[in-house]
């Protein structure tokens, strides 16, 4: 027990460590420290790509997820990039937030080649446009649900489902098939 | 020539029934080994059947429809040039070990003949492989044959037969134990099975050549699967195990070839075809030159 | 049966027709595409405990020589295209047993965009098994519905396939537009 806390408050240190050497680079930078081995970024969206590039010189080397979050009533989107040091093994996440209509982002696919993949994704699915992605275009869905973005809050799941596939998907016909339990 | 007839289609229609129960032995043994019960012993015979009575036929052409009935062909050949019993041959001739030897080639050309016409590319990377298995196998088979025959002095299985009944089996002699290896281990390549199982590797290339065949056409090849077994391990007694007086030593004898490839194969997982290349151009070839050497001596 | 609607059967194998039957039920060989979660209980069924080879069933990677297909678990539009690509490989007579409540009414995805809720419209279907994913007990129970069956001659999903051919048709058409097997089926093969 005691050795656990002593490590956490010991751990926490190299955390603060690293947020303030970070904002003593890019004072436009909020941070923060959620636990041990992970901390918090919000970075406003004109600076985003620059940043990156200075965490990527600062150990984050690896960049692991991009997911969005719809936050509907403020009407914006919300990027965060989960990034891992294998030095010093911390998560840094890295927060923008982008208005939602006509979303745009920088492509990061030059600083991590793995980026391509996350930004075809989220395009797919929520519609955000990556500038500098020549890979954009029908992915994991099929080519029908290429322009609906399903993902956004707004989009009327159930109403798309009775119209492609059927009214009466909630009753089942027992005289069609045989069943065994 | 009436007797003939009749003597080769019996001979026919026993090699088909004992070749199916030996692929059956196969299953259930390598079931066995896995500690489960396999199938019944008679299941390859369902499996025909089954193929038989499908009701679509699918057809890519005519060589694709000859390529089966060509590999057929010449292993039923090959099986009426074998002495089975000591005093019976159907055909023979003073060459006919190379006769033998070669004809169980053959019907490996048949098949890439009949799969290379379907246009599947699984079928045509199975082709590629099956070739330079064959021809990597040459090399290791041939030096084998070549102790034989300079011990016993010649080509015809009959007077090999006749020779071991006087002398004791092959093996008695150094040489050839050396040629029985090297022959074992080409054996499971002329078979099919591990380690040299590349051409037809289910789960990798969806079973090689046999890809596009479905129905009436794979009922074939099985047939042909079945009496080539058959061929081959009659071959293996004959040459190295002594000949045999009836039908039922024959089989005693055959049943024991069969386990010993089926015991290798069991272990064994599968080379690719560069390893394949390599292991049998090293030891086997090395193994049958010292056994040529040493019968010529 | 009259002989004006037995077009597609050869005739003259009639009088075969029982051991025929006797040797089907007694060799399924099954086409080895897992999809969905299901595909997980199928090597258990292979292995030592619920060893189905003695039934003298075999997992065989060729659609062309097998006879029975096994859906295990949902399907996306972007399977069910392999699917009746697949289905259609295979020679008749074919048999379908689908696992899991996903297949029968969408399961439990019955509100997703992406997954097809009742597959009896576009494949025909056998015998099902309800569960979310059955125990290899009840997929062993599965089969032995099937075994019976085509003893009793009632396993008749392919000859419903080739006589509403244009209402499987339509539906097909209908989720994926005209005109899908031209465009994507001879991108992936190029030998159909």
């Amino acid at each position: 027990m005691e050795r656990k806390r002593c490590k956490e408050v010991v751990g926490m240190a190299l955390e603060e460590k690293i947020i303030e050497e970070i904002i003593q680079k890019a004072p436009y930078v909020e941070g923060n420290v959620r636990r041990a081995k992970r901390i918090d970024l919000k970075v406003p969206a004109d600076r985003i790509k620059e940043f990156l590039e200075l965490i990527k010189k600062e150990g984050f080397n690896m960049l692991i997820q991009i997911s969005i979050v719809d936050w509907i009533k403020e009407k914006e989107f919300e990027a965060i990039y989960q990034m891992w040091s294998v030095d010093k093994k911390v998560h840094a996440f890295v927060r923008t937030r982008i208005p939602r209509d006509d979303a745009k982002l920088p492509s990061m696919r030059d600083i991590f080649p793995v980026a391509e993949t996350y930004e075809r994704e989220a395009h797919e699915f929520f519609g955000i446009i990556f500038e500098g992605n020549p890979r954009l275009g029908p992915f994991i869905l099929e080519p029908r649900e290429y322009e609906k973005h399903p993902f956004r809050k707004d989009f009327n799941m159930l109403g798309y489902v009775k119209a492609v596939y059927g009214e009466d998907f909630d009753r089942y016909d027992e005289n069609k098939t045989n069943y065994v339990i | 020539m009436m007797n003939m007839i009749i003597q080769a289609v019996l001979i026919l229609i026993y090699a088909t029934f004992m070749g199916f129960i030996f692929m059956g032995i196969e299953r259930k043994t390598m079931a066995r080994i896995q500690r489960r019960i396999g199938p019944p012993l008679y299941q390859p015979l369902l499996d025909t059947l089954k193929l038989l009575g499908k009701r679509e036929s699918i057809t890519h052409g005519f060589i694709y429809d000859f390529g089966p009935i060509f590999a057929l062909g010449a292993s039923i050949l090959a099986l009426m040039f074998l002495p089975l019993t000591q005093n019976f041959q159907l055909f023979s001739s003073s060459g006919d070990l190379i006769v033998v030897a070669y004809l169980l080639e053959v019907p490996m050309l048949g098949i890439m003949l009949g799969a290379m016409s379907s246009g599947n590319p699984y079928s045509g990377v199975g082709v590629q492989r099956g070739l330079l298995t064959m021809v990597a196998m040459q090399l290791p088979y041939g030096l084998a044959l070549i102790a034989l025959v300079e011990h016993y002095g010649t080509f015809s299985l009959q007077e090999i037969v006749k020779a071991q009944q006087i002398a004791g089996w092959s093996i008695l002699v150094p040489a050839l134990l050396l040629a029985m290896i090297v022959f074992d281990i080409v054996f499971q390549a002329l078979l099919g099975l591990e380690p040299f199982d590349i051409t037809t590797a289910p789960a990798e290339i969806s079973m090689g050549p046999m890809v596009e065949y479905g129905g009436k056409q794979a009922a074939l090849l099985f047939t042909q699967h079945a009496v080539q077994l058959f061929a081959e391990t009659a071959f293996f007694v004959i040459l190295f195990l002594g000949g045999a007086n009836n039908l039922l030593e024959l089989l005693i004898k055959q049943i024991a070839v069969l386990f010993i490839a089926i015991f290798i194969a069991s272990i064994y997982p599968r080379f690719t075809i560069d390893q394949a290349a390599k292991f049998l151009w090293k030891w086997p070839t090395i193994m049958g030159i010292i056994a040529a050497l040493l019968a010529v001596l | 049966m009259e002989n004006n609607e037995i077009k597609y059967e050869l005739k003259e194998f009639k009088l075969f027709e029982p051991l025929f039957k006797w040797a089907r039920k007694k060799s399924l060989w099954i086409v080895a595409f897992c999809t969905g979660c299901g595909g997980i209980e199928m090597p258990p069924l292979a292995t030592a405990r619920y060893d189905f080879e003695r039934f003298g069933i075999m997992p065989n990677p060729a659609p062309r020589m097998a006879d029975l297909f096994l859906i295990t678990g949902y399907v996306t539009p972007k399977t069910l295209k392999r699917i009746i690509i697949t289905y259609e490989m295979m020679q008749d007579p074919k048999y379908v047993l689908i696992h899991g409540s996903c297949p029968i009414n969408g399961g439990v995805y019955w509100d997703s965009y992406n997954v097809v809720k009742q597959l009896d419209k576009y494949i025909p279907v056998d015998v099902a098994i309800a569960g979310c994913m059955p125990r290899p007990e009840s997929v062993m129970e599965g089969i032995l519905t099937i075994i019976r069956k085509i003893e009793e001659g009632t396993a008749d999903g392919w000859k419903r396939y080739k006589e509403n051919y244009e209402y499987y048709r339509k539906n097909q058409d209908e989720l994926f537009g005209e005109g899908w097997r031209e465009k994507d089926a001879k991108r992936w093969l190029a030998w159909l």
